[in-house]
């Protein structure tokens, strides 16, 4: 929409949120009568009336809107009963944010951006037909897991899902980059192609020769990989998905490529703009060797990716730093540089104060669970961090084609919302099987011509991330506080569980589509993988837990439910080879008015800015005068500990990762921020997300306090909370 | 320290020389606590607008009409000519004006930040303006008599020889008359224009909000060692020398925003930042609730506290600080 510049009393109402009144409560009414001025006044005027709905799907298909396709795989008295479904589950938006997330960034509009053709009731119902594939049933379940928050599918999937004109359903990508030039170049049209389409795209960086590597043989010709980040930053701003989301990007390297401190030092505050990254996000590959290295104080060798490759006829990420780092010492024929490790963490963390990057994989715990082994390394992991499967390298022709394809990974992600899902907990198994065969069908119904090596993985895979959001909701509004050992306990029963679910639907799959192409060679069917599932019987400890598991009738797997799916999975295997993964639900937790992932809420009420919505006050999910002090302890309150003893219990059950994000106050230290690594580390999280730094104001330099008074209408008297 | 009472400052050899030499600035030695914690703070707080992606914010530019794309040229440009003053006049004046050693050096960063700034508005306008537009802006600057009355009024006590009056100028920059100008950014981030720019904004705030407490800070320790008919004086002073401000700041306003219907909240937003600008020399602000009375979602923007939850994807936030580095030690290494 483009008439922006209003003024609206809904703004004004929001803003309002942030403020008490002359009590000292908080007033999250004006949120509610701001969701309803921002509906009555701003979005239904500008809704696009039909007489029936036969009239407006007619209109939506023969005008582009919608596909004829997906609207064709069921009767019009189906789709006439479940769209009457879908508006008798009284649906009705939480908050302020929730409303104008929606009907900016997901609702369809007319092509001249005037006027809006779409309800979160239509949008549930498109995604319900797309997702179910012609299943009646399905899609009857789907549309009421989403209307009621159960299941909330990712943006993509969310935001296309029924559409004529659309990118695509999928998450995120990760491509791995070989060294050479039809690699890179490859790499950096399908970026452009992928962003196109919508998704987030990760590189791998590690296997690119240093700068002053050879170009054949002859020395100190290669400009490294600092000009191929510029490139690849370059094109992810330039391409976006019908002007609706912006291309973005992030680059892997290994903490033991010899250009790991340049590329760290490109987010730096005074980085010459020739090498300053602005919005390509980075990640760093950690293997246990640069732990144990810090740990003894000694230094770390950085060694050549381009002798690595001539020396053990592999690219360095193929090959186990870890297991290999005396050989590679050793090895007169591999230039390496040495720095000291604990001097490398804190650069890490230097960097992270003045950007938030970079993101942190833990390179031996994720290989560790690695289910698929022998088809190969995980060498990275994508732009939320969660992802984590196997690439496999690719060779090219002069004219960039093919020669040999490897395997490139895709992510389609969902997210299941805890609190609304355990207030039907004793439908969870169902809940779980709905959002598996959505996911499933997403992996199954993806367009990826564009990418063949992306596609060749899907195709072998079938991969998905489901994961789930509001865990904080759910605990705050239960009267748990998200540093108890009581949130812990609730989160690895939870997951148990999900995961018992996950596996049960996707063995059911199995028994339609078969299973997955590496299945064979896996640790699903030898076995292994499950022993961390039988091997310590889960079953709630505290009272609080007990009685929470027994208030919402939540049914936790036996150790005979287990085994008994075990010997059906090594019969007839599953039919996707990975199932869970912990996304940040950024826009997502917005939309369902929830708390974002397993993260706690940053405050209260949140202070966001986003580029669509500009500053909205965001008040935690169903916040109110009872829970209000289970939200206090925000996540800068609780500290990284806290939240890294929540993932680490998640972590234990899910089969990818989870992103998580450190929260500190900027008198922190850099060693502070060490200290979380290594704690997670000690804990076997997968990986680090961003870190988000929040500034106090100087003692005393702002005297905006509590004596401050908001006048509302000339007579209502608001105490100031900023 | 012994040598302190038989040298001086270069500042004080340079403009009030007494004869005896010169001494290095010495941060062994803190005369003033505060001084070293302003001095971490900003130093904390070093940024460059290259770290922004401002051409994020080339479509949500392109979609404002030209009325309000040169509003918003003007205001900065007028911003800038502020910025400008202030860095290479005022806050180098307070160099000379110093009450310690450390102050220079926190003045000195004082008038490179505020180049920053003034910097940072030029980061916006490449990126966003046409060359016309920019240089129609700056002749509008130097043409527009409210504006240039404005800069003109601080500058006599820059360069005259009150250290206190120019202490009181110092903070009035930072304090108040940058408000006005600040209130148009505000009602646009609550209003999802231009969020890159908008986080420019709040770095530039969380500047001001430090240079403001420091000179006031520095404007009360001096002014208790007065005697009580100086120290009259010298209210009198500064509630005359707001009031003349208030009249031109009413008039600019005025010619700036009348079109656009945003006058009456802009007075009342930057009267409302006058009356924290006398509380922070130590006066009680005369203004009434009503007078100062500010759209919650523009008032709710004025906390320096960077508590903004930003997604990553479309900008960079406002909330990064240069780490405080600090070696780790064996024990922490347990795993």
């Amino acid at each position: 929409m483009t008439d922006n510049l209003n003024n609206d009393s809904y703004i004004s109402l929001n803003a309002l949120t942030k403020f008490k009144d002359e009590k000292g409560n908080y007033n999250f009414k004006a949120d509610k009568e701001a969701t309803k001025q921002y509906l009555e006044n701003h979005i239904e005027p500008r809704m696009k009336k039909f007489a029936s709905l036969e009239e407006k799907l007619a209109y939506l298909v023969d005008n582009n809107y919608y596909d004829k396709k997906v609207l064709d795989l069921y009767t019009a008295k189906f789709i006439k009963e479940i769209f009457k479904l879908a508006y008798a589950q009284n649906f009705s938006f939480l908050n302020f944010m929730g409303a104008a997330k929606f009907y900016k960034a997901y609702a369809l509009k007319t092509n001249d951006n005037k006027q809006f053709l779409e309800r979160f009731e239509d949008r549930a119902v498109m995604n319900a037909l797309f997702l179910a594939d012609g299943n009646e049933e399905l899609a009857l379940n789907l549309v009421k897991d989403i209307i009621s928050n159960r299941f909330q599918p990712a943006t993509p999937t969310f935001l296309n899902a029924g559409k004529k004109r659309r990118g695509e359903y999928i998450s995120c990508y990760l491509l791995r980059v070989e060294d050479n030039m039809e690699s890179i170049s490859r790499a950096i049209s399908t970026s452009l192609q992928l962003s196109k389409r919508g998704g987030g795209v990760a590189l791998c960086l590690t296997n690119l020769r240093e700068l002053g590597a050879p170009i054949k043989k002859m020395k100190n010709l290669s400009s490294g990989i600092i000009p191929v980040m510029k490139l690849l930053e370059d094109s992810f701003s330039y391409a976006n998905q019908l002007g609706q989301r912006q291309g973005a990007g992030a680059v892997y390297l290994s903490a033991h490529h010899p250009q790991i401190m340049q590329f760290l030092d490109t987010k730096r505050e005074n980085a010459d703009e020739k090498v300053r990254i602005k919005s390509l996000s980075l990640g760093v590959v950690i293997p246990d060797i640069t732990f144990e290295l810090a740990k003894e104080n000694k230094k770390m060798a950085l060694f050549s990716p381009y002798d690595i490759k001539r020396e053990y006829g592999k690219p360095m990420s193929d090959i186990s730093i870890t297991k290999e780092y005396q050989n590679l010492l050793n090895n007169p024929c591999i230039k390496k540089t040495f720095i000291s490790a604990r001097k490398f963490f804190q650069t890490i963390a230097e960097v992270q104060f003045e950007s938030g990057y970079p993101y942190i994989m833990y390179e031996d715990t994720v290989n560790r669970r690695n289910p698929q082994k022998k088809l190969g390394r995980i060498v990275m992991s994508n732009l939320c961090s969660e992802i984590a499967q196997v690439n496999t390298p690719s060779t090219y022709n002069e004219d960039l084609s093919f020669n040999k394809t490897g395997y490139d990974v895709c992510c389609n992600l969902g997210s299941l919302n805890i609190a609304a899902a355990m207030n039907s907990a004793d439908k969870l198994g169902g809940l779980v099987s709905d959002s598996v065969q959505a996911l499933n069908r997403v992996a199954r119904s993806s367009d990826l011509d564009c990418a063949p090596s992306i596609e060749k993985g899907n195709k072998a895979n079938r991969a998905i991330g489901l994961g789930a959001m509001n865990l904080h909701g759910f605990l705050a509004t239960n009267h748990i506080y998200y540093d108890s050992p009581e949130a812990v306990e609730f989160t690895g029963i939870f997951f148990y569980t999900i995961a018992y679910h996950a596996f049960k639907e996707s063995n059911k799959l199995a028994e339609k589509y078969g299973a997955f192409k590496g299945f064979k060679d896996s640790s699903y069917a030898s076995g292994d993988y499950f022993k961390k599932f039988i091997d310590e019987e889960v079953s709630p400890k505290t009272d609080k837990i007990k009685e929470i598991v027994a208030k919402y009738k939540l049914v936790i797997p036996t150790k005979e439910d287990w085994e008994e799916l075990i010997t059906k999975i090594k019969k007839t295997g599953i039919a996707n080879a990975n199932l869970l993964a912990v996304a940040p639900t950024g826009s997502i937790s917005y939309l369902s008015s929830c708390t974002p992932s397993l993260q706690p809420v940053v405050a209260p009420v949140e202070t966001r800015k986003e580029a669509d919505l500009g500053r909205i006050y965001v008040p935690a999910y169903k916040i109110n005068k009872d829970n209000y002090e289970y939200y206090e302890k925000g996540a800068y309150e609780v500290g990284p500990n806290a939240i890294i003893d929540i993932t680490a219990a998640a972590q234990k059950y899910v089969d990818q990762s989870i992103s998580l994000t450190l929260f500190v106050e900027d008198n922190a230290t850099t060693r502070d921020l060490n200290k979380a690594y290594i704690y997670a580390f000690k804990k076997r999280c997968n990986s680090i997300y961003y870190v988000r730094i929040r500034e106090k104001v100087l003692a005393g330099s702002e005297n905006l306090t509590a004596d401050e008074c908001l006048i509302q209408n000339g007579a209502e008297c608001q105490k100031c909370m900023i | 320290m012994s040598y302190y009472d038989h040298s001086q400052s270069p500042v004080e050899f340079a403009y009030n020389n007494n004869g005896k030499n010169m001494r290095a600035i010495n941060w062994n030695d803190i005369k003033d606590d505060k001084d070293l914690e302003v001095w971490n703070r900003v130093t904390q707080n070093f940024w460059l607008p290259e770290k922004i992606p401002v051409s994020n914010d080339i479509s949500s530019w392109n979609q404002l009409s030209d009325d309000w794309q040169q509003l918003i040229t003007r205001t900065f440009t007028g911003l800038t000519l502020l910025d400008t003053t202030q860095s290479s006049v005022g806050d180098v004046a307070q160099i000379k004006n110093s009450q310690t050693d450390i102050e220079q050096a926190i003045y000195a960063n004082f008038a490179f930040m505020v180049a920053v700034h003034a910097r940072s508005y030029g980061t916006i306008f490449s990126t966003l303006c046409t060359s016309e537009q920019i240089e129609e802006a700056h002749e509008w600057v130097v043409n527009n008599d409210a504006l240039q009355a404005r800069a003109k009024a601080v500058i006599p006590y820059y360069t005259g020889n009150d250290p206190l009056k120019s202490k009181v100028a110092a903070a009035i920059m930072p304090g108040f008359l940058l408000y006005g100008g600040f209130y148009l950014p505000f009602y646009l981030a609550a209003r999802g224009k231009l969020p890159n720019t908008a986080d420019i904004i709040r770095l530039i705030l969380r500047d001001k909000v430090i240079h403001n407490y420091y000179s006031g800070y520095k404007y009360q320790l001096a002014v208790k060692k007065l005697a009580p008919a100086k120290q009259a004086e010298m209210k009198k002073f500064v509630f005359d020398f707001l009031d003349k401000l208030i009249d031109l700041e009413k008039k600019y306003l005025h010619e700036l925003y009348d079109d656009f219907d945003l006058v009456d909240d802009a007075i009342h937003f930057s009267l409302y930042n006058a009356g924290k600008f006398l509380q922070n020399l130590g006066y009680d602000s005369p203004f009434t609730a009503e007078e100062t009375y500010v759209s919650p979602e523009v008032f709710a923007q004025l906390s320096a506290q960077a508590d903004e939850n930003h997604d990553f994807f479309s900008g960079n936030g406002s909330s990064y600080v240069m780490g405080t580095g600090e070696e780790t030690k064996d024990d922490d290494w347990d795993f």
